[in-house]
């Protein structure tokens, strides 16, 4: 028969719409009512750009001294920083931290969940867009957090609880309480070219107010991560050293001062 | 042997050091950025590991010809790679001298700077000048 030609390409229409629907908009298509929760397609190596402003800030990006964004305790929780007991010196990771780090991210994403790859301390982080809670605390502290997330008019807005309280936010010592919350909006801009993250930190514990963050990420689109496992030759985990391998740091910058 | 030599570099790309980001990993202040020094001396080992490289080289005492090793941090190879370096970029038994920025608390050790081979050939390490200037990426 000659109908069967025809029948396909009418069949193919009528299918079309459904495998559109499932499809992810790229970056350069403007946010339109009608995706207003559709999913963007942020699937690439991601290196942060010298663009980015750490730190941290008030809500227009500008610096905030401590006394300024810290309450009593947790000015208190920094008055001595022992950097031999920094987590990360110990190969530990942490978020929002693992943001600024010098190497680059790797997303990958299906319909349920977004995931970045840190090439830094060879971590990962599963950002469920499934509709999940979070976990009860009691069962699940994590360094990273657990993060769910939402697509809002092209931007993944992650929300990142049940932290282990045994982090710190970067190298001036300010803890990651159990108490924390991070806010993140990803979104696209320069026709895909950059990869934008608008970073809020609140912690109760330790903050009288939130903080913010800015990083730009560039595509890196011939960059493959690398492997990177701090703890092939740390010498900074003062608890580890090997003799004969003087390390950065010495006892005095871990053990406390003898009366 | 070249024996060790400490003075006060004037090259202007150290003065562009002074800004340098710290490393994610751990703090620099145990370093003193302010007062870099040079070194030379004979590699004994480099070490391609992560979070960072070590330059371990023997540098003898011009006055009291005793040897001491240093160990010189460096980046990550990860970082390195992506400016050039190989495993093999430093080798064992290579003559080199070395600008670093000393350990604050007087131990043979520092982070490394700038690199001169025996031929003269120049590797800025963690400068500025290591990297294309228009690159985006975090140094």
């Amino acid at each position: 028969m000659k109908t069967g030609k025809p029948a396909g390409f009418f069949e193919l229409l009528l299918v079309l719409p459904l495998l559109l629907a499932g499809t992810a908009v790229t970056a350069a298509e403007p946010a339109m009512g009608a995706m207003a929760n559709q999913a963007v397609d942020m699937t690439g190596v991601w290196i942060r750009s010298n663009r980015s402003l750490a730190g941290n800030l008030d809500e227009n990006f500008e610096p905030l001294e401590p006394e300024e964004f810290l309450n009593e305790k947790g000015l208190q929780a920094t008055a001595v920083v022992r950097p031999a007991f920094d987590p990360s010196a110990l190969c530990l990771p942490s978020i929002p931290r693992h943001l600024s780090g010098p190497y680059p991210i790797e997303i990958i994403q299906n319909e349920s969940r977004v995931v970045q790859l840190f090439e830094y301390d060879n971590v990962f982080r599963i950002i469920y867009t499934d509709g999940r809670e979070h976990p009860d605390p009691v069962e699940d502290q994590r360094f990273m957090g657990h993060a769910i997330a939402s697509w809002e008019d092209g931007t993944l807005v992650v929300d990142t609880q049940n932290f282990n309280g045994k982090a710190w936010l970067s190298l001036d010592g300010i803890p990651v309480s159990e108490r924390a919350r991070l806010t993140e909006w990803y979104s696209l801009i320069d026709d895909g070219e950059t990869l934008q993250a608008i970073v809020k930190y609140e912690d109760e514990e330790y903050f009288k107010r939130p903080v913010w963050r800015k990083f730009f990420f560039n595509l890196k689109s011939d960059w493959s991560i690398r492997e990177y496992f701090c703890a092939e030759g740390n010498r900074d985990n003062i608890f580890s050293q090997q003799p004969g391998l003087p390390g950065a740091f010495q006892a005095d910058d871990v053990l406390p001062e003898l009366d | 042997m070249p024996g060790i030599s400490k003075f006060f570099s004037l090259l202007i790309v150290l003065c562009t050091m002074m800004s340098m980001q710290a490393s994610a990993h751990h703090s620099f202040d145990m370093f003193d950025r302010g007062n870099p020094i040079n070194i030379s001396g004979e590699v004994r080992e480099f070490q391609w590991v992560n979070p960072h490289t070590w330059i371990q080289i023997l540098v003898t005492d011009e006055e009291s010809g005793e040897v001491v090793e240093w160990s010189i941090e460096g980046r990550s190879p990860n970082a390195l790679v992506r400016r050039g370096w190989t495993r093999n970029t430093v080798m064992p038994g290579e003559l080199l001298t070395l600008t670093i920025y000393p350990l604050r608390n007087g131990n043979p050790g520092g982070a490394i700077a700038i690199i001169e081979k025996a031929d003269g050939t120049i590797i800025n390490a963690d400068t500025p000048g290591a990297v294309d200037p228009d690159e985006e990426g975090p140094r």
